[in-house]
């Protein structure tokens, strides 16, 4: 089922859905198999340390355990200083505000985890918000929104990229840059080698 | 993880840290005790669905009896598992060959035996940084970076390496890209972190400096910034 967004950038207002793509969709997928001799086709399984259960993972359940070793209903996720960490509503739950924007050094900052397609039945509202990211993008900046598909403590954070017709969703997260210093310089000198003129490799991952 | 990095006529063995590093997941029950994960058996295989539903009149069978649990197993706990590799049998197999079958977006199939890909960031011939520099808001619209790595230094030494390279970076406010090379041949392949792990073919080193302090980040791409033909799936979180 389509779940869609509302998402509101300045005046107007429109529903969309984000359709996922990935790496695989563009070079295709590699699967490793195991296979026998006479070519059956073999599968993992897990062997239990007493080697008596040869088990598949839908196989394995897991639950919590208190000190006493009572199993617990219910658990928290707590931060380093034992607070409660707040859940983050799910973005389906309420209008997304494009009000936020991201700097393309910052953008640098963010390791992509998951791409999109935004996608949306109100083609003219579509094409306008294409339009403000292409201009918001000659500035050096981008559109963010806070990417929560269920209710969760650990939200992502989306941003917004047009690319020719489209607008791409990237869900990542960013980290900041981490300054380093030292006070000890030392000078080294290393035989220079012959520089090479090389092909790139391509993205082909056959 | 190391990497051996060259950089014009120099070169030094640094550390990489992931930028995004895992946090440790905190649990406690609702009154702040800690609590303890622990696993325990559901079904072994004799009762998976699949070998289940190979029996005649399960249905009625599943109506009649629990024969889809078993009472001795389900709920021991266990510990440390170890993956084996099983015919249909659910027989341990020990001597098998492994192969690689690549399923394209066109709906092609290709296979080959399996390759091992060595990884080449820590080996004799360095990873070198090249002269070739991108404007980052092009190379970050040409690519989805999906890795992203602090090189750090392990002494004053390495310190002056890296931070004489961020500050170039830095001043030409441009990406330089990294070539990575097979251990043996030399020629340029994709870079891969470690043995079997992900081949990146595009790899780009950003700078930055404030002071007498430096910030090198290697950014790893495996994918370019390209719409495939949409597909009608949903929005799963994926």
């Amino acid at each position: 089922m389509v779940r869609n967004l509302s998402l509101k950038l300045e005046d107007f207002e429109f529903k969309a859905d984000l359709k996922p793509f990935s790496r695989d969709s563009t070079y295709g997928r590699i699967i490793t198999e195991m296979r026998t001799e006479e070519g059956s086709v073999l599968q993992h399984a897990y062997l239990t340390t007493d080697g008596t259960h040869i088990l598949f993972s839908r196989g394995i359940g897991s639950s919590y355990l208190d000190k006493d070793g009572n199993q617990v209903a219910k658990i928290i996720e707590v931060d380093e200083e034992g607070k409660e960490i707040p859940k983050t509503s799910s973005m389906y739950k309420s209008t997304i505000n494009l009000g936020k924007t991201i700097t393309i050094e910052e953008y640098s900052g963010y390791d992509v985890e998951s791409t999109y397609v935004l996608n949306s039945e109100n083609v003219e509202e579509l094409t306008l918000l294409l339009l403000e990211c292409k201009i918001l993008l000659e500035k050096g900046q981008l559109f963010r929104f806070k990417y929560a598909y269920h209710d969760t403590i650990k939200p992502k954070e989306a941003i917004l990229i047009p690319k020719d017709d489209y607008i791409i969703v990237v869900v990542g997260e960013y980290v900041p840059p981490t300054m380093l210093e030292v006070s000890q310089i030392i000078y080294e000198e290393v035989e220079e080698e012959e520089e090479e003129v090389l092909e790139q490799s391509d993205f082909d991952i056959w | 993880m190391k990497i051996h990095l060259a950089y014009e006529n120099i070169d030094a063995l640094l550390v990489l840290i992931p930028t995004h590093r895992h946090k440790k997941r905190i649990r406690r029950t609702p009154s702040g005790d800690e609590v303890i994960r622990q696993r325990y058996l559901v079904f072994d295989v004799n009762n998976r669905n699949e070998t289940l539903s190979e029996e005649e009149n399960i249905i009625q069978k599943l109506k009649e009896s629990d024969d889809d649990i078993d009472v001795e197993l389900a709920g021991k706990y266990i510990n440390l598992t170890t993956r084996i590799v099983v015919n249909d049998n659910f027989t341990p197999v020990y001597n098998y060959m492994k192969y690689e079958v690549l399923l394209r977006p066109d709906g092609t199939l290709k296979e080959r035996p399996h390759q091992l890909t060595l990884g080449n960031v820590n080996q004799s011939v360095p990873v070198r940084i090249t002269n070739e520099l991108i404007d980052p808001k092009e190379c970050l619209m040409k690519y989805f970076f999906r890795k992203s790595y602090f090189i750090t230094h392990t002494n004053g030494l390495t310190f002056k390496f890296l931070y004489d390279i961020a500050k170039k970076l830095s001043e030409s406010g441009k990406f330089a890209r990294l070539d990575a090379f097979h251990p043996e041949t030399k020629k340029l392949q994709p870079l891969v972190l470690y043995d079997n792990g992900r081949k990146f073919p595009r790899a780009y080193i950003e700078g930055k400096t404030k002071g007498n302090s430096y910030c090198l980040i290697l950014h790893l791409s495996d994918q370019e910034l390209k719409i495939p033909e949409i597909q009608s799936g949903s929005d799963d979180e994926n």
